[in-house]
Order: structure tokens, then C-alpha cells, then sequence
């Protein structure tokens, strides 16, 4: 009997064990991903409760109003191009998106709202109404960047390195919140998504930061220099750089501003897969990004088996894939003394009695490069801009610094082509800016990527940020 | 020597006061004053008051806590089955009455009988008799052949194979010590599983597998063979795994239901929507869109619970199972024979592990199985088969009583 | 209808209040309950049995009244006994009941009245239950347990 009785408190101490895991399970899956389950589309409570509150107002961070309520509708900017430059950030009233309509429903449609104001409220008669929210984003610079990208398709993300705030983000095709319901189909769901924070391209040459990273954080296995005869072999095989041109002796500041692939991947052979792949995840890589604000798809790294596989990945390639948000989070970490700092985008939240909900923090994401190597980082960048592969994002009285990509892929034809990439940042404390162009299929970074991105900081810089 | 038995009743004025109110609330939830509603609530609490007076007063022992528990648990079962559907609601409701007969009728078998003895062999073929039934001749519910139609009603035979199950696994396990009597009872219970399997009713195959093992363990505790049973179990859910299609749905849905959103994934991403829309306090009763999930009275209940009630309340909920199976614990520590110690160890063991799968399976802890929550899902089966097994660890807790009571007395003490 | 939505909002901390108010209480009595139990069976367990007064001159001792015998027993007047009768007749250190072996023992200690089933006790004698102890003017019942230690 007694015998029994130790099993029996032995089984009952795993139940308790159990139980408790269930608890805490719970309230860690709550907390964590709450938010996020609650916004998911197709939710019917948001919808339900949209047919008793007047939501609130979406101002960009000058004030403009983005969204706003009026009687029953919902009405969005009166400029078409302002509004479709937006459109991916704002969202859509029907769940369709996960814009800020979604996203920040919590404070639009006053959830968190104070018992007693909502009684007294109801005990006056007034229909209740939902909190007004700021978004970091400005509208006319969304604006002038989709003039800019023109009908090339793509996203452009530009961010406050310092601060994390979202400038500005614009998924190229937009579209109009009023008719969100008519885009149907392939080519509609294609709108409707937003490429900015969703979408995942090889990043191409871009990922030579982070190769030279890896490089810079084992001095040992630097390659000090190399002859560049346009192409190399690895594992009987062929990496070629852009037009096979041979660029002679390099180091790893030439090979980084002339975006010298043969050097690269005889790097990320030297430094071999696992190097990589750590110094990948410590830029964000494979995380699962839970940021407070929006909802961002994970950026991808696979360590190649073979050498081949190991000298693509580390040249942008393989399965290497990264999100236009995450890239520019990149570039601002270059520029932030190695610091990446969490996007932002919501700047404030304020109650329909004018108290304030919220008020936007700075958070610090991650550290994954030390300052000293941040700033050899940085100094290769500016030298892209200024004689190497960047020109095209030279802007005059501006210390631009950045990285052109040129990402190979093959479309669902089976065509092969390139997705043109520019990631840079504007080196001055009073202009703390970095940003990311991606045009898909268009070419060469360096060619179309990095006017774009020149456009992009000469107006943003004229709005004063 | 006075020992004075604590009382429930400050418990159950409480109860009484949050079905009161709860049903008040949800009388005018349509603008017009909702009668049934009322005599609903007004009816339950009389029913406990019953239940619980004449209980205490006729078994002098009998663990109130326990019973205040279960009351609790329907009590909130029965709210909120309300507001989903004001019919299911009265149904549960009889279904409790003719449960609380169950009870009785379960606590005074155990109050009388010994081990049954030979009766065990009638309880296995009985047992295997209830699950060929299901498999052969029920409808396919679900996914699952669990239900038979008889008249207006739809009976799981597996719910009652269950009680018959730990009745035969106490009695052998607790008479043979070796390992080679128990072998045959052992290839017997895995053949009940593996009808289970058949019949696609995964959820009850996992209870019933899981049982065993623990009864197994408690009664023997030969940890060695466990561990070979729980390697013997793993290997038959992979089995399954890579068998049966549909458990491969019920895995991948469980580790990413988001791509399946709108249609295999539905059911567990609206669950997961609800219990987020609840957040910490809840949606408030009869706010929120809980008839969007799937199966939202029976097996998505907790869910339901979540979003409206809040998920303070949800813990709650798990802590009351906690506690319930924290006395029952206790009960079968005091029981004076193994018989009896296996007995309501096995009816303890069965009911949180019943809890724990749903319960995690909803909040996607682990992949979803369709049973029921115990005294709160809707459910004839279900609820009559979880008051008998009330009863019979009201019983054990009767006869401790009983033997308590004799030992004081014998030093002269009293127990009131 | 909104007076609905409003106070149905608000008796969220109602429920959570009545709810949370049941766990504790459920919790706190739990948790004594088993510690009561515990004690008692622990004491039931070391208690041998029982004296019950069947006849008494009154004064502080009643007919009915029980005492516990533990393993050893100081019956007397004095305060420091462990079975006080606090009559006349009784002297602070009257006697003892202790048990030995199967069997329970009741000796004299003092020049007082003791006797056994009408006896007087000389020295020791064995008790068994049923018997009637005369302890000054005071007779009491013996009632032990049925397996002795």
C-alpha cells in the first residue's frame, strides 16, 4: 500500500506539473501572440463591433488625416495617389489587410475603454466612439516615393535609425481601402499584399554586409586580398561577378564597393556555413520578429551543405531570403553604431475625453555588430555611394552611404531575372535616415534601385526629417 | 475529540449569487424581459440546494468540496451554454438531473460492494461490447464514429465503456502484483484502444491508453514496464501519424493553423481568435462572436469561456479541475483498501487527463482531439458518465469516512 | 441594445470578483481541512483509547465526560497530569494507565481510593475494555481501541 501511495503522489506531482505548464502556456500565448491572433483577418468580432462605435482617426505624424469616420462610412484621404501610397499602412475597414485599421483596432474602436465612461456614456445617449491614433509615417513623403517608383512594382521602406520610426513605407501596386472588396483573384491578392513587410526576396548582393560582418568579426579568416579574374570555380562550379568583369586586386573594402562576387563567395567559403549563419541570425535572420507595431514576416537563412551552396548563400543567393523592412533595419544598424533599433509606427494614441493612451518608445532590437566594426562598415557604404556601385543614390550635400543588390531569380515563366535592391542611410546626426528600395525584376540595384533611393532621402530631408 | 467537517455552504451561496446574477444579466440580454432565463437560474440553485442538503445530510461523509466543485463547473457550463443557445441549455440541464441519479446510484454500489469480483470478467466483455457497438454501428460525427442513435437521442457508448474500464483496471491491477497475470488484462486494454482507433475516435483512444498507463503505475509500480508502455504508445500515435490522413491534418494544423485558416485550420484559429478577443477580463457575457467557432458548445466551450468571461476566469477554471483532482488525490490516499485507492485514483486520472487534452488542445498546446470538458461541455454521455464517476469517488469517500469515524469514535472522539 | 452592453461590460468584475472570491475560499478550507485531518488521524492514531465517567459527585466532573488515554497516562488532581479529575478524593498524583506490550496497564500511585471492577488495585493490574476504574469518588469506563499498538 504504501508503495502505491509514493506512485500515486508521483502521478499527481506530474499532474500538477502539467496543469501548470497548461497555465502558463496560456497566459504566454495570450500576452505574446494576442494581438496578433486577435487582428488576423476574417476576425468577426472586429467587424461586429464596428456597427455600434464610431472609430477613430488615423492622423500621419504631420497631422494629415489618413482615415476617419463619418456617420457609417469610412473615409480615406482625398488625393488618389496619397492614398494608395499609404494604403498598405492604413489598411482596410474589412479585415482584408493588416494595415493600422486592423492592427490598432484596439485603440480605433476603444476596446481598453474605461468601464465607467462607457456607462455614462450610454446613460447620455452618445454613440461611443473610438480613440484617434498617429502613425510615424508621413504622407506626402509616401506620396512622393510612389511618383517616384512609378509602375515598377516593389516596396520601399524608410526608417529614423535612431528612433525606429517608420518614415515611410510604400508597397508598389496600392490600392483603394474604398474599393478593397473588388480585388479578386491572383493578380487582386497580389495588390493587397503588402511587399514592404511581407514580402521576402533574395537580398543579393546586400547580404555582402552581412558576409563582411562575419568577416570583420573573425579577423583570422579574412582574406586579405584577392585577384579578381571576373569569375571563380567552387566545387567545379562557376561564380561569376556582374558581366564577368575582372576588377583586378582586391581587398575586402574594393571588393565591397565594386560588389566583387568571386571575392564574397571565396569568403563565405573560408568562413564556412555555420560563421555565416551566426552572423546571419545576429542580424535577424530566421527570428521570428514580434514587434509591438506591425506584423513582419521572417527573414530567411539556410547554411548550404555543399562549398557551391556555402559561396551562394553568402553572396545573397541561394535560399537567402529577406523582407525590404528587415533590409533597411539592416542599413540603420550600419549607420546606429551597430545598434538596430525596433520599427515603430504607431507615435501616439489619444482617448475621446483627450486623454493620452500612448505615447511612442524607442526600443532596441538588436546589437549584432560592435561600434568599431559598424563604423568600418559604414565608412565601405559611403565609399559605394561615392565611387563605387552606388552612385546613382549620390545626393548633393548629403554623406549617403549604402549597398546595391542585384538579386537573381527565376519567374513563375521560368525566366531568369533581377530584382534591383538599394539599402543606404544618410550619415548626419540631424538627418537620421536609412531606407530600402526594392523594384522587382527591374535590373541592376545600382541602376534603378539607387536613383530611387536619391529621390527618396533628397525629399525626406526637404520635409525635414 | 471533536472533529468538525467544514462546510460548503459559504461556497454555494456564492455560486448561487454568480448564477443568479449571470442568468439576471442575460434575461434582458434581447431588450425583452427573457422568463425562461430566470426560472433557468432560479431552477439550478434550487437544484443545488437540494443536491447538496440532502447529500450532506443522508452520507454523513461525503467529500463536499469536491461535489461544491462540480457544481461550480456546471454552474458556469450551464451560464454559458445558455447563451449560446437558451435549448441546449435545458437539455444539459436534464441531462444534470438524471446525472445527479447516476451519482447516487454509483456512490451507494461502491458504499456497498467490495471488489465485485467476479464480476470484473462481465465488466470486460461489457466494456469490449460498448466499443465494438460504437464502431460498428454509430454515425460518423466529425470525423469520428462515436455516436448511436437511439429515438430522439444520440448516446456515446464510449463514455460508459470508460467507468466499466476503470473499474475492471482497478481490480486487476490492484489483486496481481506480477507481471504475468496482468499480461492478458494488458493485450486486453490494447485492444480497446486499437477499436478506439478505428473508430477515429482518437481522443478517447489517448484517455483510455493514458489511464492505463498511469493505474498501471500507481497500482505496480513497475517503472520499467511503464516506460515500455509509453514507448509502446509513442510508437503507435507515429503509427497513426503516418497511417491515417487525418491525424496528419490534425498535426499540421497544430503546428501552423494559419495557413489553413478558412478551411481545416478554421476551427482552432477562430478558437484562438476568441480566447485573444477575451483578453484578460473578457468580452462580457453575450458580447462577443463565439458562434463563429465550430463546435463552440461541446468542444470549443473553453474557448467560449475565454472570450467572454476573460482568461482570469479561464485559469480559474483550470485551477478548480486542479483542485478537484488534488482531493480526489487525497481520497485515494486515505482509502483503506488498494480496490479502492486504484478506483478513484483511476476516475481522478481520467478526469484531469480528460481536462488537460482538451483544454491544450484548444489553447494549441498540443494537436486537437474531440473530447468533452468534464460537467461543462454539452453532452448527455458525457455528463451522466462524469457524475457516475463522481459518484463512485464519492463513495470511496464515504467508506473513508466511515472507517475515520470508527477510529475516532474508538478514542472517544466525535465527528460531526 | 446598449444599457445591455454597458452593464453586461461593467459585471465582468462581478463574475471575475465571485469566481476568484470561490477559488480562494475552496483553496483556504482545502488546505486547513486536510491539516485537521491530518492531526487528528495522527493523534487517532497514537491514542490507545478512552475513560468515560459513569458516576461522579459533581463538581467539575460530569457523567458522560470523555478522556483520551494516550500511550501513558498520569491520572490526578494536578494540573500536570495528562487526565485531570479535579474532585474530591483524587490526589494531584493518583495513578497511572500505561501500555505494555498487548497489554494495557493500570497502576497506583498514590494512598488513594483506586480499584478495579470493585477491587481495590494493590500494585499494577491489567485493564481490558468494559471494566470500571474507581479513581476516589469517581468511576469511569474503559474503552480501548480494538488493535493495540
Amino acid at each position: 500500500m504504501n508503495q502505491a501511495r509514493k506512485n500515486i503522489r508521483f502521478i499527481i506531482f506530474v499532474f500538477v506539473i502539467l496543469f501548470a505548464a497548461m497555465i502558463f502556456y496560456l497566459i504566454y500565448a495570450i500576452s505574446v501572440y494576442g494581438e496578433r491572433w486577435f487582428v488576423a483577418p476574417y476576425n468577426p468580432r472586429i467587424a461586429s463591433m464596428k456597427e455600434n462605435i464610431i472609430a477613430g482617426t488615423i492622423y500621419d505624424r504631420e497631422g494629415a488625416k489618413l482615415a476617419w469616420s463619418e456617420g457609417e462610412k469610412r473615409r480615406y484621404t482625398a488625393d488618389g495617389s496619397t492614398r494608395e501610397s499609404v494604403s498598405h499602412i492604413v489598411g482596410d475597414n474589412f479585415g482584408l489587410t493588416r494595415g493600422a485599421e486592423s492592427f490598432f483596432a484596439k485603440y480605433l474602436y476603444g476596446f481598453d475603454e474605461d468601464a465607467v465612461e462607457r456607462l455614462t456614456g450610454v446613460l447620455q445617449g452618445e454613440k461611443r466612439k473610438g480613440s484617434d491614433i498617429t502613425l510615424t509615417i508621413s504622407a506626402r513623403l509616401s506620396d512622393a516615393i510612389l511618383n517616384t517608383m512609378g509602375s515598377r512594382k516593389g516596396a520601399v521602406v524608410v526608417l529614423n535609425y535612431k528612433t525606429g520610426e517608420v518614415l515611410a513605407s510604400v508597397s508598389n501596386p496600392g490600392f483603394d481601402p474604398d474599393k478593397v472588396k473588388s480585388y479578386k483573384g491572383k493578380t487582386g491578392s497580389s495588390v493587397l499584399f503588402n511587399r514592404a513587410f511581407m514580402g521576402r526576396y533574395p537580398p543579393g548582393s546586400l547580404f555582402k554586409v552581412v558576409t563582411s560582418a562575419a568577416v570583420l568579426e573573425n579577423p583570422e579568416l579574412e582574406l586579405q586580398t584577392r585577384n579578381c579574374t571576373g569569375k571563380t570555380e567552387i566545387e567545379a562550379k562557376e561564380v561569376t561577378c556582374a558581366g564577368e568583369t575582372a576588377h583586378g586586386e582586391v581587398d575586402l573594402n574594393r571588393a565591397f564597393t565594386k560588389s566583387c562576387n568571386t571575392f564574397f563567395a571565396q569568403q563565405a567559403v573560408l568562413l564556412n556555413g555555420e560563421r555565416l549563419k551566426t552572423e546571419a541570425e545576429k542580424f535577424g535572420f530566421n527570428l521570428d520578429f514580434l514587434f509591438d507595431d506591425m506584423i513582419v514576416y521572417m527573414s530567411k537563412f539556410t547554411q548550404g551543405d555543399t562549398d557551391i551552396d556555402i559561396a551562394w548563400s553568402g553572396i545573397g543567393q541561394y535560399e537567402d531570403l529577406i523582407t525590404p523592412l528587415h533590409a533597411a533595419m539592416i542599413a540603420g544598424t550600419v549607420a546606429n553604431k551597430g545598434i538596430m533599433m525596433e520599427p515603430r509606427l504607431l507615435k501616439s494614441a489619444v482617448s475621446p475625453g483627450a486623454s493620452t493612451l500612448y505615447t511612442l518608445y524607442s526600443k532596441q532590437y538588436r546589437n549584432p555588430v560592435s561600434e568599431a566594426n559598424a563604423n568600418i562598415l559604414k565608412d565601405m557604404m559611403l565609399d559605394v555611394v561615392k565611387e563605387g556601385t552606388g552612385t546613382g543614390a549620390k545626393v548633393s550635400k548629403l554623406a549617403v552611404g549604402g549597398k546595391t543588390g542585384t538579386a537573381e531569380y527565376t519567374d513563375e515563366k521560368g525566366k531568369k531575372k533581377e530584382h534591383a535592391w538599394f539599402i543606404g542611410f544618410i550619415d548626419d546626426e540631424k538627418h537620421p535616415i536609412c531606407l530600402a528600395v526594392l523594384l522587382e525584376g527591374a535590373g541592376g540595384g545600382g541602376k534603378y534601385a539607387a536613383p530611387v533611393a536619391a529621390k527618396a532621402f533628397k525629399k525626406a530631408v526637404d520635409l525635414g526629417y | 475529540m471533536i472533529y468538525v467537517r467544514r462546510s460548503a455552504s459559504i461556497v454555494l451561496f456564492f455560486i448561487i449569487l454568480l448564477v443568479l446574477s449571470a442568468f439576471s444579466l442575460l434575461s434582458f440580454r434581447d431588450g425583452e424581459f427573457d422568463l425562461f432565463a430566470v426560472l433557468m437560474g432560479v431552477g439550478a440553485c434550487t437544484v443545488y440546494l437540494l443536491l447538496y442538503n440532502i447529500l450532506k445530510s443522508v452520507f454523513k461523509h461525503i467529500d463536499r468540496y469536491v461535489l461544491i466543485i462540480c457544481i461550480l463547473l456546471f454552474s458556469i457550463g450551464l451560464i454559458i451554454q445558455y447563451r449560446l443557445n437558451p435549448q441546449t441549455a435545458w437539455k444539459q440541464f436534464i441531462w444534470f438531473c438524471i446525472g445527479i441519479v447516476a451519482l447516487v446510484i454509483a456512490l451507494l454500489v461502491i458504499k456497498k460492494a467490495e471488489t465485485f469480483g467476479r464480476l470484473n470478467f462481465i465488466f470486460l466483455l461489457g466494456t469490449a461490447f460498448l466499443l465494438l457497438l460504437s464502431l460498428l454501428f454509430a454515425r460518423v460525427i466529425g470525423g469520428a464514429k462515436n455516436w448511436i442513435q437511439i429515438g430522439p437521442f444520440t448516446v456515446q457508448p464510449s463514455e460508459f465503456a470508460k467507468l466499466l474500464f476503470i473499474i475492471t483496471a482497478a481490480y486487476y491491477f490492484s489483486k496481481n502484483k506480477r507481471m504475468i497475470p496482468l499480461i492478458p488484462y494488458l493485450l486486453f486494454s490494447g485492444v480497446c484502444i486499437f477499436i478506439l482507433v478505428l473508430s477515429k475516435d482518437l481522443g478517447a483512444a489517448i484517455l483510455y491508453a493514458l489511464t492505463t498507463l498511469t493505474m498501471f503505475f500507481a497500482g505496480t509500480g513497475k517503472a520499467l514496464w511503464t516506460l515500455l508502455g509509453f514507448g509502446i504508445l509513442s510508437g503507435g500515435a507515429y503509427a497513426s501519424y503516418k497511417l491515417f490522413p487525418h491525424v496528419q491534418t490534425r498535426v499540421d494544423i497544430w503546428r501552423n493553423p494559419w495557413v489553413a485558416e478558412r478551411t481545416e485550420g478554421y476551427q482552432i484559429v477562430q478558437g484562438l481568435m476568441a480566447i485573444a478577443s477575451g483578453s484578460l477580463l473578457g468580452m462580457g457575457l453575450n458580447l462577443g462572436s463565439p458562434l463563429a467557432i465550430p463546435a463552440s458548445h461541446t468542444d470549443f466551450i473553453f474557448a467560449v469561456i475565454c472570450e467572454e468571461f476573460g482568461i482570469i476566469i479561464g485559469i480559474a477554471v483550470i485551477a478548480f479541475y486542479l483542485l478537484f483532482i488534488l482531493r480526489g488525490a487525497l481520497i485515494a490516499l486515505n482509502a483503506r483498501t488498494q480496490f479502492h485507492q486504484l478506483l478513484v485514483f483511476g476516475c481522478t486520472a481520467m478526469l484531469s487527463l480528460q481536462c488537460f487534452v482538451i483544454i491544450a488542445g484548444v489553447i494549441k498546446m498540443i494537436p486537437l482531439t474531440g473530447i468533452t470538458l468534464p460537467f461543462i461541455s454539452y453532452g448527455g454521455s458525457s455528463m451522466i458518465s462524469c457524475m457516475a464517476l463522481l459518484g463512485i469517488i464519492e463513495g470511496v469517500a464515504v467508506k473513508n469516512g466511515e472507517m475515520d469515524e470508527k477510529e475516532i469514535k474508538s478514542i472517544g472522539g466525535e465527528v460531526l | 441594445m446598449e444599457i445591455y452592453e454597458a452593464v453586461a461590460f461593467a459585471l465582468r468584475y462581478w463574475f471575475i470578483f465571485v469566481v476568484i472570491a470561490i477559488l480562494v475560499c475552496v483553496i483556504i478550507v482545502s488546505v486547513a481541512e486536510y491539516r485537521d485531518k491530518k492531526r487528528i488521524m495522527y493523534y487517532a492514531g497514537t491514542y490507545i483509547g478512552y475513560l468515560e465517567v459513569v458516576f461522579s459527585k459533581g463538581g467539575d466532573t460530569q457523567t458522560g465526560d470523555r478522556f483520551t488515554l494516550a500511550l501513558e497516562n498520569e491520572i490526578g488532581s494536578s494540573s500536570q497530569c495528562n487526565i485531570v479529575i479535579k474532585e474530591e478524593g483524587v490526589m494531584k498524583k493518583h495513578a497511572k494507565i500505561y501500555a505494555q506490550g498487548k497489554d494495557v496497564i493500570l497502576k497506583a500511585v498514590d494512598s488513594g481510593i483506586t480499584q478495579l471492577n470493585g477491587r481495590p488495585v494493590k500494585e499494577e493490574i491489567s485493564i481490558r475494555p468494559g471494566d470500571i476504574i474507581l479513581i476516589g469518588d469517581t468511576a469511569l469506563m474503559v474503552h480501548l481501541k480494538e488493535v493495540n499498538i
